[in-house]
């Protein structure tokens, strides 16, 4: 169908001498190079050791991510943008908005950022271009994993947001404990934990795919990983929980895009 | 909301507000630079402390094991003190996320000892028992912490329930 589109394109571009479409051209070409990050603060960075506010220091010595699939959503052509976030007017189910974040009904905190990706989500009603990926990504702690690139053809319409799902986490160290009151053999102990997740992040894209736009789309996407998700261990007791670490990434982690320019 | 329009307009009129105790010489509210959010923070506990969001939690006996969370999620948590000798006392725990000044404000005065997770007991930097934006504020004691637990045992001098917000940051309204 989409060919056959581009193809009816092509002959009314021919006719009016105003589009770059080539025969068998798909209305657009996606193409996004990802990275992961493991984020680190610096105060809780000692002697190689993350600590944790649970008072637990931790080697890393192997962070893993599967990274199961992008996915593009788009909005139906000449279809408004979302309406503009107002802290005084907050949308229903949020208020108390001040400071950058506003008390959600159901007693989440949520930051403006969010709200305003939420209102530009809900217009999101063109096509989604899904990506397969399946890879797991072997994320280094001093830097960035080497990127993972995924394209796809793309319909009309603009450009709403890249949504990257992760669908586990395997971490594997050792971890000593810091209390005075130990809970820990002095020694340590290791740990290898292999986390099944489901976390969705979402990140704004601008831009739009149609007749009078540019065919290819590149960009760079980039997820964070904080090690702050370690808090939610306590490794006296059940150690790393997927439910726990899940429901702090889907808050925690981000995912930001940039377009290459390419 | 009501609550914070008016709050926020009294800290930026307010001249600075009284010392209670306390070398002045640390940095307020340099909005060009990286403490923008320092005023915000008396600010915010005037709003938490009247307007919620509440959570209620039973502090735990002195010494005993299990003390309850609480944090710096802009909420008001609402601790159920019970009789100990002398009065009433109890023992909630606060994970600190990030190293920095932290500023503890209750509706009462209470008496409060703040123990790190290698035993030891902190000073507080400095403390006000009043605020100029609000009348709720009866303690604000602001404790330099690192990333880790703090258990907060906390003495009145009847069994009851006392309101704390927690906000990182130290600043007050100059």
């Amino acid at each position: 169908m989409r060919r056959w589109l581009s193809s009816l394109w092509f002959g009314a571009a021919a006719a009016l001498g105003g589009c770059a479409l080539e025969p068998g051209q798909p209305w657009g070409e996606a193409s996004i190079s990802t990275q992961i990050a493991l984020e680190v603060p610096s105060d809780r960075l000692r002697a190689g050791r993350v600590r944790t506010s649970r008072d637990y220091a931790v080697r890393l010595d192997a962070v893993e991510v599967v990274l199961s699939s992008l996915e593009l959503a788009q909005r139906t052509e000449g279809r408004a943008g979302p309406t503009a976030f107002d802290p005084a007017a907050p949308p229903e189910a949020y208020s108390l908005c001040h400071n950058g974040h506003c008390h959600a009904a159901d007693g989440r905190l949520v930051d403006y950022a969010d709200i305003e990706a939420e209102l530009l989500g809900a217009t999101a009603d063109g096509s989604r271009t899904l990506m397969p990926i399946d890879a797991r990504i072997i994320v280094p702690l001093d830097g960035p994993s080497k990127a993972v690139s995924a394209s796809a053809d793309l319909e009309r319409g603009a450009l709403v947001d890249l949504s990257a799902s992760v669908g586990a986490l395997r971490l594997r160290g050792h971890v000593i404990d810091t209390r005075a009151a130990r809970r820990l053999p002095d020694a340590g102990v290791d740990f290898d934990a292999e986390l099944p997740l489901t976390v969705r992040l979402v990140a704004p894209l601008a831009g739009d795919v149609g007749r009078d736009a540019p065919l290819h789309h590149a960009w760079k996407a980039r997820i964070a990983l904080p090690a702050t998700l370690l808090d939610t261990a306590d490794f006296s007791a059940s150690g790393l929980v997927a439910d726990d670490v899940e429901t702090y990434l889907a808050d925690a982690a981000s995912l930001t895009v940039e377009p290459t320019g390419d | 909301m009501k609550h914070f329009v008016p709050a926020l307009a009294l800290a930026l009129a307010l001249p600075a507000c009284d010392d209670h105790g306390h070398d002045d010489d640390h940095d307020h509210g340099d909005a060009a630079g990286g403490h923008a959010e320092v005023d915000g923070v008396e600010v915010e506990a005037c709003e938490h402390l009247a307007e919620g969001p509440a959570a209620p939690v039973v502090a735990a006996a002195a010494g005993a094991a299990g003390a309850p969370a609480v944090s710096d999620d802009h909420t008001r948590y609402d601790i159920t003190l019970s009789a100990a000798e002398g009065g009433a006392s109890g023992v909630v725990e606060f994970a600190s996320e990030a190293a920095g000044e932290h500023s503890f404000f209750f509706n009462a005065e209470v008496g409060l000892q703040v123990t790190g997770p290698d035993g030891a007991v902190l000073t507080a930097d400095h403390t006000h028992t009043s605020s100029t934006l609000c009348s709720d504020i009866k303690l604000w004691a602001v404790y330099d912490l690192d990333v880790g637990t703090y258990a907060l045992q906390l003495t009145t001098p009847e069994p009851g329930t006392v309101a704390l917000v927690i906000e990182a940051g130290h600043g007050h309204a100059q």
